[in-house]
């Protein structure tokens, strides 16, 4: 399976969505007859409160972190410090193990344990109770994906940029998405900010070989260079989170907006992602 | 007005049939829709014609079966003075052909002339129009483009779709939009018809306006639902417009200069047996405003649409026709703006047909079409690399719809009563999409285009019969086959008519309709971003079902007509883009949709006065439109946004005095079914920009109710020797602030040195006056 490299920077430059919405907020669409007509007013009007135990929580071998809060009626203020929930109960299931997380109160989190090997592969439910409110996600841990080779590519024509690409095994219905250090001395890992990559696969849990685009190589990498890369895995609802993050606009013109697809069911909405995590440092093909 | 009568000779023969074209007096152009009712020996008020038949949209009846006899004659429609003739068994054909085909048939052809007349209260004229069959207006509507102009509008600008907009069934999204959203159906579920080609999106200004020029238009048909046979491949409706054919006697023109257009039309006799049709139209806000503005920091934006008719006599059987339109929208940036953008869309269509009276019960009708329509959206975003040097991001995208067609169809005067409709369309479609993306000025290019090509083949027959004086049906169905996917389809139409007593008339209808082209539309955007996508293997065909049943009569002689329409519509394999859709880089696209299925239902109230110096009509539907996708809004059904409970609307022209008229609508609608922010959460504590809000269900929140009055004054002056009218339009004359959207903003407070969100409303238009210029030579 192979995916052009260009596909990730152009989603992640405009998520094919922006400029639409450049052409419509920037006050030239409909043209000057509407502009010269056209009037808003701040209105009194009672809009819903829905009320909602909001989660973000990834679980992971380098991360393990939960964000509890709760939605707040529109016109109060939001803030972490104030829609942050620290009493509420929050436990994580792995088949009959129950953990309780514990809470850290200087940064408004709760913290996951250590990550078991045995969760890989299996689902992890995580549960929080607050104020007679229950929110629950169960997700899969993935097992960990497998980096066979590293290597350029050259681009099409001779005065183009290579290409960075890996080799990996991933299993089926998953998102991988890479961090990398290109020098000896390995960086920080860069977090959440890369592009995923989802990879649908069969549907039969067998892991397959994929290609996967890692970055435009700007002679900085060269053959038998060695880098340290990490490939994280998590479940394919991350990826249905993230190709509908951006919908989340409200403008004039846009007729109310979307919510992304979170995995949180009952009084919460948010995502429970369990990620597994491969680092192997490798020479470059 | 000619006049005509039977041949003496052929009068001893059993069975004759009346055949032949109406036109119009002055113009010579062809009526459509009128009515032709032989009454034995008189016209006795109460007592119906013995025989009668309706002109089609190139003028030709056919009167078959009648029985030795004296017969008045009439010919009338609304808007002429009738034409009204005591034939008599002595009287010799004064400019007809008249010729023996057997010895059982004798067909006498009269061509008629009707003049045109302001006032319709002629005695003749109200008894021939209650002797129209009631099936023929189930769920249907014909306006005039006189009637049109008259209507009030914003800016002064007739527009065909705003004026259908006021009937019931019928709803706009918003006051931004001409869209149709005819029960419960988007307006891509509308085939719309200019001199029988498609348009495909027949709109201007972003879909404020739509595409038809009211100085080109002849007629305008709408069919509500549960069409007949003849017409397929939309779910929803029908708008059937004509173009004019062009002045017989004479060049004549017309043109208007509105808030928002001027434009100019002209037609004429280009020799003894052709004539011509002409007519041009353009936005002119852009050459205004570069008046003041200087051009490099103007936005560009305009509109303009052409039409053109041919249209050539060959003897008294034969027509050949030839109409073209082309329309086109034109957005772009300032080009002194580092990030900018152009956008274009627009239509082309031509058709040339061939009508052919084969025998005066048999017309046929054969047409080669071609139409395109065509969207394209180029953005470009600057970004300094450093000081001295920029690099460039260009993501375009595309997507065109070009369809050739051959059609022919035939009509047929049976024995019996029966009329037989029926005809074959062959289409071949060719649907391309793709997106361009550069960065840093071609360094990397993205490029993925598909184009996928389809080919439709249709056949239909209807039978129109008059069981009994009482007893109308129209049964009929239409046969596809769609190859990309090897779709076949049947679809059942059948309408019933039934008098009880006279003037009270019970209607029902029923119809299986099939969709193989779907307009794939942004629930989140206003701009012509859609999609014209095929039926393929994966995307199978929309199909609804339709039942009508209702209730029409006719009183004060026919000057007033009121009719109850109750509808259930079912909808299945609606297609919608999924919430996670990639727009447009997700080729293939129907990788990017998700299907479900839909429900409408409601009653029509109309009464409408319909002869005289007062008309108008009151329309009250009350309606219910639901959408169900097991992948969008969480599987649970929601209403569309132009779902709208209650739906009112009052209209009205009164003749003032000669020279001046008056017109004015009100009208009242339900709130648009609209999503709201329901509260607002911190997701990502660790960026300050983390603050999101949490919308409700779709379209589960209603905006404030919709109402306005608008009214029209159309003074009749000559300026120069010119006949004009000065047209005073006022536009939402009490200046109710409707929402047009409402959202989240922030206000600054100066005082506190702090921001507040809040909920603003944006209304479009307030109250506006404008003026507006028509004229004729």
């Amino acid at each position: 399976m192979k995916t052009h490299p260009h596909h990730y920077e152009f989603t992640r430059r405009y998520g094919f969505y922006r400029p639409f919405v450049s052409v419509l907020t920037s006050g030239r669409i409909l043209v000057i007859f509407f502009i010269l007509t056209a009037c808003e007013q701040v209105i009194d009007v009672e809009l819903p409160y829905n009320k909602k135990i909001v989660v973000n929580a990834f679980v992971g071998d380098e991360f393990g972190v939960a964000w509890i809060s709760r939605t707040v009626p529109i016109g109060t203020d939001a803030s972490s410090q104030s829609s942050a929930i620290m009493d509420a109960e929050v436990k994580m299931k792995w088949q009959d193990s129950i953990y309780i997380l514990g809470k850290n109160y200087s940064s408004n989190t709760f913290l996951f344990p250590t990550v078991d090997s045995r969760w890989q592969g299996d689902s992890l439910t995580l549960m929080i109770d607050w104020s007679g409110m229950h929110a629950a996600s169960t997700a899969r841990m993935p097992k960990p994906s497998k980096i066979k080779k590293v290597y350029l590519k050259p681009g099409e024509d001779p005065y183009d940029v290579s290409y960075l690409y890996a080799v990996i095994e991933v299993d089926a219905g998953v998102v991988v998405w890479t961090d990398y250090s290109i020098w000896r001395q390995p960086e920080a890992p860069m977090g959440f900010g890369r592009i995923p990559f989802f990879f649908e696969g069969d549907p039969d849990g067998v892991m397959r070989e994929i290609e996967i685009y890692i970055m435009s190589n700007y002679n900085d990498v060269q053959p038998g260079s060695e880098i340290e890369l990490s490939v994280y895995t998590a479940d394919r609802v991350y990826n249905q989170y993230l190709k509908n993050r951006y919908h989340n606009n409200n403008e004039p013109f846009t007729f109310g907006g979307t919510n992304p697809q979170f995995n949180v069911t009952g009084d919460g909405i948010g995502l429970f992602i369990p990620v597994s995590v491969q680092t192997q440092r490798l020479v470059v093909e | 007005m000619c006049a005509t009568g039977f041949n003496a000779a052929a009068y001893q023969q059993s069975s004759r049939t009346v055949y032949g074209i109406v036109t119009e007096e002055v113009t010579g152009e062809v009526v459509i829709g009128a009515t032709v009712s032989l009454y034995r020996d008189s016209i006795i008020p109460g007592k119906p014609a013995e025989r009668g038949a309706y002109t089609n949209r190139y003028g030709h009846y056919s009167v078959r079966e009648l029985k030795p006899g004296n017969y008045t004659m009439v010919v009338s429609n609304v808007g002429y003075k009738p034409y009204a003739h005591v034939i008599h068994q002595s009287q010799m054909p004064l400019t007809v052909n008249t010729g023996k085909r057997s010895e059982d048939t004798i067909d006498i052809r009269v061509d008629v002339r009707l003049e045109l007349s302001d006032i319709n209260s002629n005695e003749v004229v109200v008894t021939a129009e209650r002797d129209r069959p009631a099936i023929e207006r189930i769920s249907s509507v014909t306006l005039t483009p006189e009637f049109i102009k008259d209507m009030p509008s914003l800016g002064g600008e007739a527009d065909v779709f705003r004026v259908l907009q006021l009937l019931p069934g019928v709803q706009s999204a918003s006051e931004i939009s001409s869209g149709l959203y005819i029960r419960g159906g988007s307006p891509d579920q509308n085939l719309v018809l200019l001199d029988g080609v498609v348009v495909y999106n027949p709109s201007h200004l972003g879909g404020f306006l739509s595409s038809f020029h009211a100085d080109a238009i002849r007629d305008v048909k709408l069919i509500k639902g549960a069409l007949p046979a003849e017409y397929g491949g939309r779910l929803a409706a029908v708008v059937d417009i004509s173009m004019k054919e062009g002045n017989k006697e004479a060049v004549h023109g017309a043109g208007h200069i509105s808030m928002i257009s001027a434009g100019i039309a002209a037609d004429g006799p280009v020799d003894s047996t052709m004539t011509f049709m002409v007519s041009g139209r353009r936005f002119y806000g852009d050459l205004l405003a570069s008046a003041f503005v200087p051009p490099d920091e103007m936005p560009t934006y305009y509109f303009y649409d052409l039409n053109l008719k041919l249209n050539k006599k060959f003897g008294n059987n034969d027509r050949v026709f030839i109409s073209g339109y082309f329309g086109r929208d034109v957005l772009g940036s300032p080009a002194s703006d580092y990030d900018n953008f152009d956008l274009a869309w627009g239509n082309s269509t031509a058709n040339i047909r061939w009508t052919h009276i084969l025998k005066p019960e048999l017309f046929i009708s054969t047409s080669a079409i071609y139409t395109d329509y065509n969207f394209g959206f180029d953005a470009r975003e600057t970004n300094y690399v450093d000081a001295t040097t920029t690099n460039t991001t260009r993501f375009a995208s595309s997507s065109q719809i070009r369809d050739v067609t051959v059609k022919s169809d035939v009509e047929w005067f049976l024995p019996n009563d029966h009329f037989l409709k029926s005809g074959i369309d062959v289409t071949f479609h060719r649907f391309g999409s793709g997106v361009t993306g550069e960065i840093d000025d071609d360094i990397d290019k993205y490029i993925n285009k598909a184009t996928i090509n389809a080919l439709d083949v249709s056949f239909f027959a209807q039978d129109e019969w008059k069981i009994s004086d009482n007893l109308r049906t129209n049964i009929g169905g239409r046969l596809y086959y769609f190859n990309q996917g090897n779709w076949i389809r049947l679809e059942p139409r059948v309408s019933i008519a039934y008098e009880l007593i006279p003037n009270h008339t019970i209607t029902t209808s029923f119809a299986v309709a099939h969709q193989f082209l779907h307009l794939v539309s942004r629930n989140d955007l206003a701009l012509p971003t859609d999609v014209w996508f095929p039926s393929t293997s994966n995307v199978p065909p929309s199909r609804s079902e339709q039942a009508v049943i209702g209730y029409q009569t006719t009183f004060n002689e026919g000057m007033w007509l009121f009719s109850i329409e109750s509808y259930y519509k079912s909808m299945s394999n609606l297609i919608e883009y999924k919430v996670d859709a990639e727009f447009t880089l997700g080729v293939p696209l129907e990788n990017q949709f998700t299907s479900g299925r839909g429900a409408a239902y409601g009653i029509e109230f109309f009464l409408n006065k319909r002869i005289g110096d007062f008309t108008g009509w009151i329309g009250y539907t009350l309606a219910w439109s639901t959408r169900t996708f097991p992948e969008l809004n969480n599987g649970k059904t929601f209403f569309p946004r132009y779902d709208r409970r209650h739906d009112v609307a009052i209209t009205f022209q009164y003749r003032l005095f000669e020279d001046l008229r008056f017109s004015a609508t009100w009208v009242y609608a339900t709130g648009q079914a609209y999503t709201v922010p329901s509260g607002l959460y911190v997701y990502d504590p660790s960026w300050s920009g983390g603050t999101r809000e949490l919308f409700t269900e779709r379209n589960a929140w209603r905006l404030a109710p919709f109402h306005k009055l608008d009214v029209s004054l159309t003074h009749e002056l000559t300026i120069f020797s010119i006949q004009s009218e000065l047209i005073l339009n006022i536009y939402n004359v009490y200046n109710r602030l409707n929402p047009f959207s409402i959202y989240t903003d922030y206000s600054y407070n100066f005082e506190s040195d702090s921001s507040k969100r809040v909920i603003k409303q944006l209304t479009l238009f307030p109250i506006i006056p404008s003026i507006g210029l028509r004229f004729k030579f």
